[in-house]
């Protein structure tokens, strides 16, 4: 199994969070040509704190923190080496979308191109941590179950910052995406007992943790309390944030290495 | 050219570790660090009452995934394809511990970078061979050099070993054979 490693969780979870914010605040921007507000701005700058907060964690994670500029030195191949690249780039235009939600002169392609940018940065992380080491999740599935923590929390969060009215366009994304959390979530541990060792003892982590459980509890109560489709409830992005970090906490430490299987049936 | 690899003969494999000793003490390795290590085969794979064992460290592949993830360039390969590892370059993000199928590198928590078998290329260079090699008692681990010796008589993939065509690791293997049984009727 692998390791609880908060830095990491904390870094994904909290920039998937602020790409989540982004895409939404230039998707309000698109659909409903929403001026600059005072909560705008708060939007913009809950989102560079988030990528902040994240990007410190992630220092955390590093034996050598202070070697970390070098980790632009292999992006030919190396998709960590993309992923800090294209998440700095997001965070420099995070930072030009708040100067301009600042002074009035938002301009929509801007905001739109920081979304592109984070969604391809939250890209980078999937690939990145499709480990060939990890059977189970050396493919696309780490690029599934982030972009749709970006599609779950993004929404979700985001009513914190907008009026009431438009709740009705978030929970139309809300919903679908909570469904689909859930019923991916639900199926792929039991898709996993069908793989090889160490995917099935993947599988069989997940299925007996309660952490796992709780994670899809989560999805399920976001589910059933925006059904009606008009409004989120002020604690259900909380619950929604829990449960995701419960389930990245599952991700990094119940995912078998097949290193972990030497000597054994493969 | 040159391209060696380790090759482990499980039927001559006794088990007394002699090899990650040599590993350690050559490489002066902190406490707990482990480069090369000792797997015994599982009774699915050999159902027998005496044990057989792989003796496994890195395995140089041909495509390393651990050279393609790191994002600092720590990893390198030489053109006899000895995968070297950096310690001065590594940052310790342990992204080869999450590519590397086989679990070779190791990370250090005190030291905070990863570390791996060099395959004791500096001996080699001198043309010595890598201590686990030499400290092998019974030949079990042997040098060879898969452009120049034969190995068509060695497995790549063997039960108890990830099967990884991907990444092409250049261990081979002699699988243990099965114990005779001997009865007498009384």
């Amino acid at each position: 199994m692998g390791t609880l490693e908060i830095p990491l969780i904390l870094f994904t979870l909290l920039t998937q969070l602020a790409v989540g914010l982004a895409v939404f605040a230039a998707l309000r921007q698109w659909v409903t040509v929403e001026g600059p507000s005072v909560k705008t701005r708060n939007e913009w700058i809950a989102i560079l704190v988030l990528i902040g907060l994240g990007v410190l964690a992630a220092f955390f994670h590093l034996g050598k923190p202070l070697g970390a500029i070098r980790m632009l030195a292999n992006i030919g191949t190396a998709w960590l080496s993309r992923e800090i690249l294209t998440f700095g780039i997001f965070g420099l235009l995070a930072a030009v979308s708040l100067y301009m939600v600042y002074t009035k002169a938002a301009n929509g392609w801007v905001l739109k191109l920081t979304a592109l940018v984070g969604l391809l940065a939250v890209f980078s992380t999937g690939m990145a941590y499709a480990g060939k080491a990890m059977d189970a999740i050396n493919n696309l599935l780490p690029l599934v179950f982030f972009m749709l923590t970006v599609f779950t929390l993004g929404p979700a969060v985001a009513t914190y910052f907008v009026e009431e009215k438009a709740h009705a366009l978030l929970t139309s994304i809300l919903f679908p995406t909570l469904l689909t959390s859930l019923i991916v979530r639900f199926v792929v541990p039991f898709i996993w007992l069908s793989g090889n060792a160490v995917m099935n003892a993947t599988g069989q982590n997940f299925i007996a943790s309660p952490l796992h459980w709780l994670h899809l509890a989560a999805l399920l109560a976001g589910l059933f309390f925006v059904r009606n489709g008009k409004s989120i409830p002020a604690w259900l992005p909380i619950v929604l944030l829990v449960g995701e970090l419960l389930g990245r906490i599952t991700f990094f430490v119940l995912v078998v290495s097949s290193g972990a299987n030497l000597g054994g049936v493969y | 050219m040159t391209r060696y690899a380790f090759s482990v003969n499980a039927e001559l494999c006794i088990g007394c570790s002699s090899c990650g000793m040599a590993c350690k003490n050559q490489n002066i390795l902190d406490p707990g660090m482990v480069w090369r290590k000792l797997y015994p085969l599982s009774e699915e794979i050999y159902p027998h009452k005496d044990r057989a064992f792989y003796s496994l460290a890195c395995n140089h592949c041909s495509q390393p995934a651990c050279l393609e993830g790191c994002p600092v360039g720590a990893y390198t390969q030489r053109e006899d394809g000895i995968v070297v590892h950096n310690e001065d370059v590594c940052i310790g993000c342990r992204n080869c511990l999450r590519n590397c199928p086989f679990g070779a590198p190791r990370y250090n928590e005190e030291e905070g970078h990863v570390e791996k078998c060099s395959m004791c290329w500096q001996r080699i260079d001198e043309g010595l061979l890598p201590a686990c090699v030499q400290a092998c008692p019974t030949n079990a681990l042997t040098l060879v050099d898969l452009d120049v010796d034969d190995v068509s008589s060695t497995v790549q993939y063997p039960p108890g070993f990830p099967y990884r065509p991907d990444v092409e690791p250049s261990t081979r293997f002699v699988l243990p054979v099965a114990p005779k049984i001997i009865r007498r009727d009384v």
